[in-house]
């Protein structure tokens, strides 16, 4: 009898703590499914049939097509080097050169917050505005950096900088950088607060100078600080679309094609919802393995 | 225990508040007399309201001749109100079938860019309604001008009626022609001697902002018409021919060759359309594609006193070239749309009225696209020789009327052109491999 109702006690605890453990996962465990499982599962599912987009049509499965398709065209490979190029380019001019301005502006005695707010600006700006402001920027002819140069006497430097095959991508990572790199100074200060001060300050008593400090000090404090910021660049590097789409749409003739611009012409468009999805894929596919290969290499050399 | 049953009460509470909540706003939003877009279908007093979506308007003139136009439409349909959203229209740019997909309540009717090609996209999801059965009934065919008919009936059924047909030809400032000595060119000859002489006067004779891809469609169109010939180019939308053929590679070799002699300048590449406007508007250029929505832009520039509107001549002897175009806008019915016996009224209206209502206005910036514009004469001096240019019919501009692959490949095939990235060969032989995979996609004008 005593046994039974211990049992019969310890089944009733046992579903009281499901039910408390449920209770408190399901929330997440709902938004995560809702708004992250299903879509990704949705499309992965989607990159098998041949949807055009219409709700009323009807679904044909057509295998891995989509993928050999899309594996077969060229622009697909141009633009996964363009993305390529924009992530190499924003990790050299992201993250050491804005780590410098975080240490310089930390170090600013008077007006810390002005310079803060100053170059965390850009940030606050909305993409297409950014698209625009850099778009007269580069204006061949009446843009400032042309202008400037022919008044200096540089003509020949004053290039057609979004019409011309070696300066467009370029060009438009540049203003990719200066749109984004408000947010990695706000993280790289968030995390210069962090470092111990009497770190810097056996150091000075042990003679190092502000070079030695900033490579012996600053930066492995910062280590956990970059592995979140390279992370971000390499998935932000993949997924740039709305400074390309606004400036130059791709053009000309694909010198500045990103994959997502590719993925989008081809869903939204072309209206060949499945084939896009294949791309997205794909795309996904290449930044969690880029992902991975960084935070495991990252490991090994911890 | 208490305590994690207290928590849990609580939890279930918020969920079952949000659950419900959700419930509530699902039950609302699907109510027709609780949507927002319901709200002013019937207004209190037993007034409905036709949405209609129409483009941005691209400057106070439109705008004040769609609100013109709305009045007159309410005064003659008494308790229907007319309210305008507007928009992205192009299919180009994925927001309009966006729009159609979500699910939300679409606008009643929305006039957006034409071409089958564009309208198809729309088709093939099933977004938009049919518009057979109203053909037959109010007898559309027969207020429709031919052509206008006859581009929008290229498929099986028509989905499609027809607003305005487009005239693309170029703007010609003459006081520059006459400042540098050259004369409105009348054959291939002395096109090119007054471009060479505007050139060396300091102006650019082609203005032109191929950044967004459309401007150069614009030029490249008359520039294939006027090479090839309008027969030819029939023949080449109609899978008759091919891009590779001798015609079309010509065409897109003398585009290149007015790149590299400076007749198109090499920044046009990175300059956009509004560039391109600003350049012939402050008499920077010479020359410029032009079309109806042109003749508010010139007025407002104060140049509408010298310039005239023209077509490029024969660069190929026996070729007659006509300006492009074909259908600019077009009005289709949203499956979802909720008033579609007012959109009935009001398609009917503007086959009707809208010309005369229209050409009354000496700043009109359309051709309708029924019978009627033909009869009546146009308070517009520019819009009256754009009329008479097109009463014979009209060339094609390519975007209207190549598939979707190929527009892309071809947009950006011009890009190339204009950047000395592509040779003319090449970019035939790229447009012609996406128009096989059109055609493999079943894209084929009747």
């Amino acid at each position: 009898m005593g046994n039974k109702l211990n049992g019969s006690l310890g089944l009733k605890r046992s579903l009281r703590n499901w039910i408390v453990v449920i209770s408190f996962l399901s929330p997440a465990v709902l938004l995560y499914g809702i708004f992250m499982v299903i879509p990704i599962w949705e499309a992965i599912r989607l990159s098998f049939y041949d949807w055009n987009g219409s709700l009323t049509a009807d679904l044909n499965f057509v295998g891995l097509r989509n993928y050999t398709e899309t594996l077969g065209d060229p622009i697909f490979f141009l633009a996964f080097q363009h993305n390529v190029y924009w992530m190499v380019f924003d990790l050299i001019v992201m993250v050491l050169p804005v780590l410098l301005l975080a240490v310089m502006i930390s170090k600013v005695k008077r007006g810390k917050l002005f310079f803060r707010a100053g170059y965390y600006l850009p940030a606050v700006l909305s993409l297409p505005v950014v698209a625009v402001l850099w778009g007269k920027i580069y204006d061949p002819l009446i843009g400032p950096i042309n202008v400037f140069l022919r008044a200096i006497g540089l003509d020949f430097l004053a290039l057609n900088w979004l019409g011309n095959p070696w300066t467009v991508l370029t060009s438009l990572a540049i203003a990719g950088v200066w749109a984004f790199y408000g947010l990695y100074m706000i993280l790289f200060l968030a995390g210069l607060q962090n470092i111990d001060y009497s770190l810097y300050e056996a150091a000075d008593i042990d003679g190092a100078g502000p070079i030695r400090k900033f490579w012996s000090i600053t930066v492995p404090s910062l280590k956990n600080t970059m592995n979140v910021i390279i992370s971000l660049v390499i998935i932000n590097g993949f997924k740039s679309f709305g400074i390309v789409w606004i400036m130059t749409m791709g053009g000309p003739f694909y010198k500045s094609e990103l994959l997502a611009t590719y993925i989008y012409k081809a869903a939204f468009i072309n209206n060949k919802f499945s084939y896009g999805s294949a791309g997205a894929v794909m795309l996904a596919l290449v930044v969690v393995i880029l992902t991975i290969l960084f935070n495991s290499t990252r490991e090994k050399g911890d | 225990m208490i305590r994690n049953t207290k928590i849990f009460s609580l939890l279930l509470l918020a969920l079952v508040l949000v659950i419900s909540a959700c419930g509530k706003k699902e039950s609302a939003s699907n109510s027709p007399a609780a949507s927002s877009n319901s709200d002013t279908q019937t207004g209190t007093q037993g007034e409905r309201t036709l949405t209609v979506m129409l483009r941005p308007f691209p400057n106070e003139v439109e705008k004040r001749q769609w609100e013109d136009l709305a009045k007159a439409f309410e005064s003659k349909n008494p308790g229907i109100k007319v309210k305008y959203e507007t928009g992205d229209v192009m299919v180009e740019t994925g927001k309009l079938t966006t729009l159609l997909n979500s699910g939300v309540t679409p606008p009643d009717t929305i006039l957006m860019n034409a071409g089958p090609a564009r309208v198809e996209v729309l088709t093939k999801s099933n977004l938009i309604d049919s518009m057979d059965h109203l053909y037959e009934k109010y007898e559309w065919k027969d207020k429709l001008l031919p052509f206008a008919y006859d581009m929008v009936s290229l498929k099986d059924s028509i989905y499609e009626l027809p607003h305005m047909v487009d005239y693309i030809g170029m703007g010609v400032n003459t006081k520059i022609l006459e400042e540098v000595g050259a004369k409105v060119p009348e054959n291939a000859d002395e096109f090119y001697d007054a471009m060479q002489k505007v050139k060396d006067g300091g102006y650019i004779p082609i203005a032109l902002g191929a950044r967004g891809g459309y401007a150069s469609s614009w030029l490249f169109g008359q520039v294939l018409d006027a090479v090839a010939g309008t027969d030819k180019v029939r023949a080449l939308f109609f899978g008759e021919a091919k891009w590779t053929d001798e015609p079309f590679v010509e065409a897109l070799e003398t585009f290149k060759k007015w790149v590299d002699e400076g007749i198109i300048s090499k920044e046009a590449v990175s300059l956009t359309a509004d560039d391109q406007k600003a350049l012939f508007n402050q008499e920077k250029a010479a020359m410029v594609s032009n079309s109806p929505y042109s003749i508010a832009e010139y007025k407002s520039a104060g140049i509408d006193d010298r310039v005239i509107t023209w077509t490029f001549p024969a660069f190929k002897e026996g070729l007659q070239p006509k300006p492009t175009g074909g259908v600019g806008f077009t009005w289709v019915m949203p499956k979802n749309a909720k008033n579609k016996d007012l959109v009935e009224i009001w398609l009917n209206f503007i086959l009707d009225e809208y010309t005369e209502f229209l050409f009354k206005d000496p700043e009109a910036t359309f051709i309708p696209a029924t019978r009627k514009a033909f009869e009546v004469i146009p308070v517009s001096p520019m819009l009256g020789e754009m009329v008479a240019a097109i009463k014979g019919g009209s060339g094609y501009n390519p975007t209207v009327f190549i598939g979707n692959n190929t527009k892309e490949v071809y947009l950006q095939n011009l890009q190339g052109i204009l950047g000395g990235l592509v040779s003319p060969q090449e970019a035939a032989k790229s447009i012609e491999e996406a128009r096989l995979k059109d055609v493999a996609e079943g894209f084929k004008l009747k």
